[in-house]
């Protein structure tokens, strides 16, 4: 009897002795840490600041030097979804990036550590951008580090503008109409140039000019339903206004995105288009023509119903959080830590998008109209099924079918509305 | 009468081939262009000022040579193992009848009809269980062996139902008349048969080689380290959230491409006919 | 030369019997062992994980049961009715359902021609011929795709430059725009259709088609006599994996609308992929895989009936 007692304590210490060596591994800091931190970052790290990711593990590995990390880059399309089967099968990464309009789904079934209590460690976590802090917090919870933002402005090629006498960047809306008119008067005889290239499948060229009106994408009401707000009376005046500048400046596909306005200014067949840094470098960039890079500038899309004032832009970019199943996570905050730093920040926004703080600003005379817009941003609200409404396409199906004439604004929109309410609303 | 309509023949043929070759030409042409020339509003169907630069990004990234050793190593297995596998079985299903054959047509042929992104999850699942249950001894999940693996299953259902279909294209007489003269099962099976499905093999090791060349799903799936990647999987990284950069990517398909070329030059030969006409020799 | 038993090739027109699958000594261990190593693998990579897609289409999974501690609760038919109820489904069903036989009709008829042809000209117009073929099936889809769409392009596009159709939009009406990736499919899948019955073509034994023309048969008879029931079971089955491909055609849509495609593009794959995975729902997507998988074998019954009986008539 006494023998088995014995027995059973001797294996319950075992246990605990496991339990207490696995946790010390977990948790262990510093140089006696060891172990693997693996982290999943978008192929654009790979692409654009592949030294960014070299420095914050060189800088993290100061601090664990015993721990491997191995970052795997994701391709956009399947990655949550490879995210939800790593998960499923016990191996998923102690640190994941995600799209801000991702990032509503996972926080709202609690797949993500609660970082609030870290906020202060974090760099400039004071003068986080407020719309990507927005999209990384749920509940008043915050579960993600900003990483980084996209901002949209007006990308114009001075050489075209100033072939029809517009010299100086259109600094308000009827400038704007005036300068699209003089080129399009110019062009009269070239069927195939656009005076401002603006198709239906771009939200985010689209989107803005309903927040200008007044107008929003969504609201969540007291009952905590959704109601989805395409069709207000403000919402359908900002798209006809979209629609007035389509009609005025854009001569080509209206089913496509904007992934090639920056080819077509390339070819010279594009005067302006509403973009991101990162199509803006593009134009002069490896994929572009290195000698446009003096012709090129960006202004503030100016506003249609402010005189002065600015269209307010979405902010988009990524987020960087830490799945709540990870074995490591002070291994996860204190890498996330070491890639979010000021140095890091400088390389993503030299690779042409914005730093996730509003102290870091470029200096770059190129990036004036990006600079000029930080002030006016908006994002999308942090609905639990907002990444359902985005993947199964329905605001740019309506976007399209706004610009390829299927119907009136108001029908398209009310039929619209009701799909995304179903959607919003679905538990 | 007769020349004129071989010629005929003959002229239709390059047709077919210069059509079928437009794209892939147009792929090759545009990785040797550079940005301006790409997106020129006059399509250049030679490129005006030829760069090199699209290839040497390709050539100088360090990963691109992990992956293509990765993908080698995987696709060779594939192939040689799925020849031997389904050939085995292939035989088994059209030379013999045994309790179950049908069945097992029947279900092999049902594994290719389920969508594949419907599967690549439980394959992912089951596969780490397997090497859960194995203690690491099987790896499966992030690893060659298991990818290898992983194609051999897509790759069986048509292999082993071509194979049969070839096999059954050989008259079991002409074996009987090899055995009349004096072979024995298997020699004539060796001597006869073999030698009249050497076409059928190499068309079926031709789309188990593709297939497991650019399988990019499943394979997006299993692996997780960098150094695992194949090369569709390192290719993928060309498309970001700011678009394509279709200058190295065509450079990158291109180069791709390649080795399936030169797999083709070296079997292409037995792809003919005439080369196994008159097999049994006295 | 041959010495080749000329009446005991002449019995076996126009098939092969099954006599000679009687003759065989019983050896009954021997296909068992032979079918093993495939068994063994599609069972483990396929085969199983098919029945977790059967077990999760009457479960609730999605990303609230991954990232919650419960398992997935059953839920019955639920999937399975959803499917039922929804119009946009059975409308999908139809779109993909004459899509599939107008992409196999012309992609057959095209790929055997094609062999047919090969068989006809020079052995250096063959090695070109093929060469551009395998070249063609070589290349991904993704990349193909994307060729294809600029060669299409309203304002820049090389169809319209040839056709001279101006600034010409293949793409605002569906129609049209299903032709284009219609004309992608049929591209990509002739390749392995005119290979694999080119091969199938090598193994007609010259000597039947020369002694039945010395019997004074004429080319159609030839073919329809001999050639076609030779390669039928080869032929079979590339029509089987063509329906099932051309079925489940996902990238040549998918790409050439920007993966955003509107509800009038959308085949079976596309809507699945649409609806069900990238909105996470993991049992409603194994339910609609398995409703796929159903409708497929409605479609191919006739063809997986002469799957099994080609070469064992009875």
């Amino acid at each position: 009897m006494q023998k088995r007692i014995i027995a059973a304590a001797v294996a319950a210490a075992t246990l605990f002795a496991a339990a207490a060596c696995g946790s010390k591994e977990d948790s262990g800091g510093g140089k006696d840490a060891k172990g693997d931190l693996t982290v999943w970052l978008q192929v654009d790290a790979q692409t654009l600041w592949p030294k960014a990711v070299e420095t914050a593990t060189a800088e993290f590995n100061k601090e664990y030097p015993n721990v491997k990390v191995t970052v795997a880059y994701q391709a956009w399309a399947d990655h949550l979804t490879k995210f939800d089967a790593a998960a499923q099968g016990g191996t998923a990464p102690d640190v994941i990036e995600l799209g801000t309009t991702e990032m509503g789904l996972y926080m709202g079934n609690g797949a993500f550590a609660d970082l609030t209590a870290d906020k202060g460690s974090f760099s400039n976590s004071d003068t986080w951008v407020k719309a990507l802090q927005d999209s990384a917090t749920y509940q008043d919870k915050l579960y993600g580090v900003p990483y980084y933002g996209g901002l949209r402005a007006v990308i114009y090629r001075k050489d075209i503008l100033a072939d029809a006498g517009v010299t100086t960047p259109p600094a308000t809306w009827a400038d704007l109409m005036t300068a699209v008119q003089k080129l399009s008067d110019k062009h009269k005889a070239d069927p195939t140039f656009s005076a401002f290239f603006l198709p239906g499948q771009h939200q985010y060229g689209a989107m803005p000019f309903i927040y200008d009106a007044g107008g929003q994408v969504a609201k969540q009401g007291s009952d905590g339903k959704w109601d989805a707000t395409f069709s207000s009376p403000e919402s359908v005046a900002g798209l006809k206004t979209w629609k007035a500048l389509m009609d005025a400046g854009y001569h080509g596909d209206r089913t496509i995105n904007d992934l090639t306005a920056f080819s077509t200014m390339v070819a010279g067949k594009a005067a302006m288009f509403y973009d991101t840094s990162g199509q803006m470098k593009k134009v002069f960039g490896k994929d572009g023509d290195a000698k446009l890079k003096d012709q090129i500038g960006s202004f503030v899309m100016p506003s249609p119903t402010k005189a002065g004032g600015a269209m307010p832009a979405f902010m988009g970019g990524s987020d960087l959080a830490v799945p709540a199943k990870g074995k490591h996570k002070d291994w996860a905050k204190a890498w996330i830590k070491a890639y979010t730093s000021p140095a890091a920040q400088q390389m993503f926004v030299d690779g042409g998008f914005m730093a996730n703080t509003t102290t870091i600003k470029t200096s770059d005379p190129l990036m004036k109209g990006y600079v000029d817009t930080l002030a006016s941003t908006w994002t999308l609200p942090a609905a639990k099924n907002w990444a359902q409404v985005e993947k199964n396409k329905t605001v740019l199906n309506m976007f399209v079918d706004i610009a390829t004439n299927k119907g009136s604004i108001e029908d398209i929109t009310a039929a619209a509305d009701k799909a995304i309410e179903t959607t919003l609303n679905a538990s | 009468m007769r020349r004129a309509v071989r010629i005929g023949y003959s002229a239709l043929g390059l047709l077919v081939a210069a059509v079928w070759a437009f794209p892939i030409y147009w792929m090759v042409s545009t990785a040797f262009k550079s940005g301006r020339d790409m997106y020129s509003a006059t399509p250049q169907f030679v490129p005006l000022h030829p760069t090199g630069h699209n290839f040497a990004e390709v050539f100088g990234d360090s990963t691109f040579w992990q992956a293509a050793v990765n993908s080698l190593i995987a696709t060779v297995l594939t192939v040689v193992l799925a020849m031997a596998v389904a050939f085995a079985a292939a035989v088994a299903v059209a030379r013999f009848r045994f309790f179950g054959r049908r069945t097992f047509l029947m279900s092999i042929l049902i594994m290719k009809m389920v969508p594949s992104i419907a599967l690549v999850i439980p394959i992912f699942l089951t596969l780490t269980e397997i090497q859960d249950a194995s203690l690491g001894a099987l790896q499966l999940t992030d690893a060659v062996p298991g990818l290898v693996i992983a194609y051999l299953a897509f790759a069986l259902p048509f292999a082993v139902w071509a194979l049969r279909g070839f096999v059954l294209g050989v008259p079991p007489e002409l074996e009987e008349a090899a055995m009349i003269d004096g072979c024995s099962q298997v020699q004539a099976f060796r001597r006869v048969t073999l030698p009249l499905i050497v076409p059928g093999l190499v068309a079926t090791s031709i789309f188990t080689m593709i297939l497991a060349w650019n399988e990019y799903l499943l394979t997006y799936f299993l692996i997780s380290s960098p150094e695992k990647y194949t090369l569709p999987l390192w290719l993928s990284h060309f498309v970001t959230t700011e678009g394509t950069s279709f200058g190295p990517l065509m450079a990158g398909a291109t180069i791709i491409a390649a080795p399936v070329a030169i797999f083709f030059m070296f079997v292409q030969r037995n792809l003919a006919r005439g080369l196994t006409a008159g097999a049994v020799r006295g | 030369m041959s010495t080749l038993d000329e009446p005991a090739v002449a019995r076996s027109l126009p098939a092969p019997t099954p006599r000679a699958i009687r003759n065989r000594r019983p050896r009954p261990r021997l296909p068992y062992l032979l079918i093993l190593p495939a068994l063994a693998v599609s069972l483990a990579v396929i085969g199983f994980p098919l029945g977790r897609v059967i077990v999760l289409s009457f479960q609730q999974w999605g990303v609230a049961q991954i990232f919650s501690d419960a398992g997935p609760p059953f839920v019955g038919l639920k999937n399975y009715t959803r499917i039922l109820e929804d119009p946009v489904f059975w409308t999908v069903v139809v779109r993909t359902l004459i899509l599939t036989a107008v992409m196999v009709g012309l992609s057959m008829s095209v790929g055997v021609g094609l062999a047919l042809l090969m068989e006809r000209v020079p052995g250096w117009v063959r090695g070109i011929m093929t060469f551009s073929l395998i070249m063609a099936w070589a290349v991904p889809t993704f990349v193909s795709t994307q060729i294809f769409a600029w060669m299409t392009e309203q304002n820049f596009g090389v169809l319209n430059y040839v056709l001279g159709l101006g600034q010409h939009n293949w793409y605002t009406d569906a129609k049209q725009g299903l032709a284009v990736a219609t004309l992608i499919v049929v591209w990509g899948a002739v390749p392995f259709i005119t290979v694999t019955t080119y091969a199938a073509l090598t193994q007609v034994p010259a000597e039947l088609v020369e002694a039945a023309k010395l019997d004074g048969a004429g080319g159609r008879q030839v073919f329809f006599g001999i050639t076609l029931p030779s390669i039928r079971p080869v032929l079979v089955i590339v029509t089987a994996l063509s329906i099932i491909w051309d079925f489940s055609v996902f990238n040549q849509i998918y790409i050439l609308r920007n993966g955003a495609p509107s509800p009038e593009y959308q085949t079976l794959a596309i809507y699945a992929y649409m609806q069900a995975y990238q909105g996470h729902e993991y049992g409603y997507a194994s339910a609609v895989a398995v409703v796929t998988v159903l409708l497929l074998l409605v479609v191919s019954v006739f063809y997986i009936r002469q799957l099994i009986k080609t070469g064992e008539a009875e």
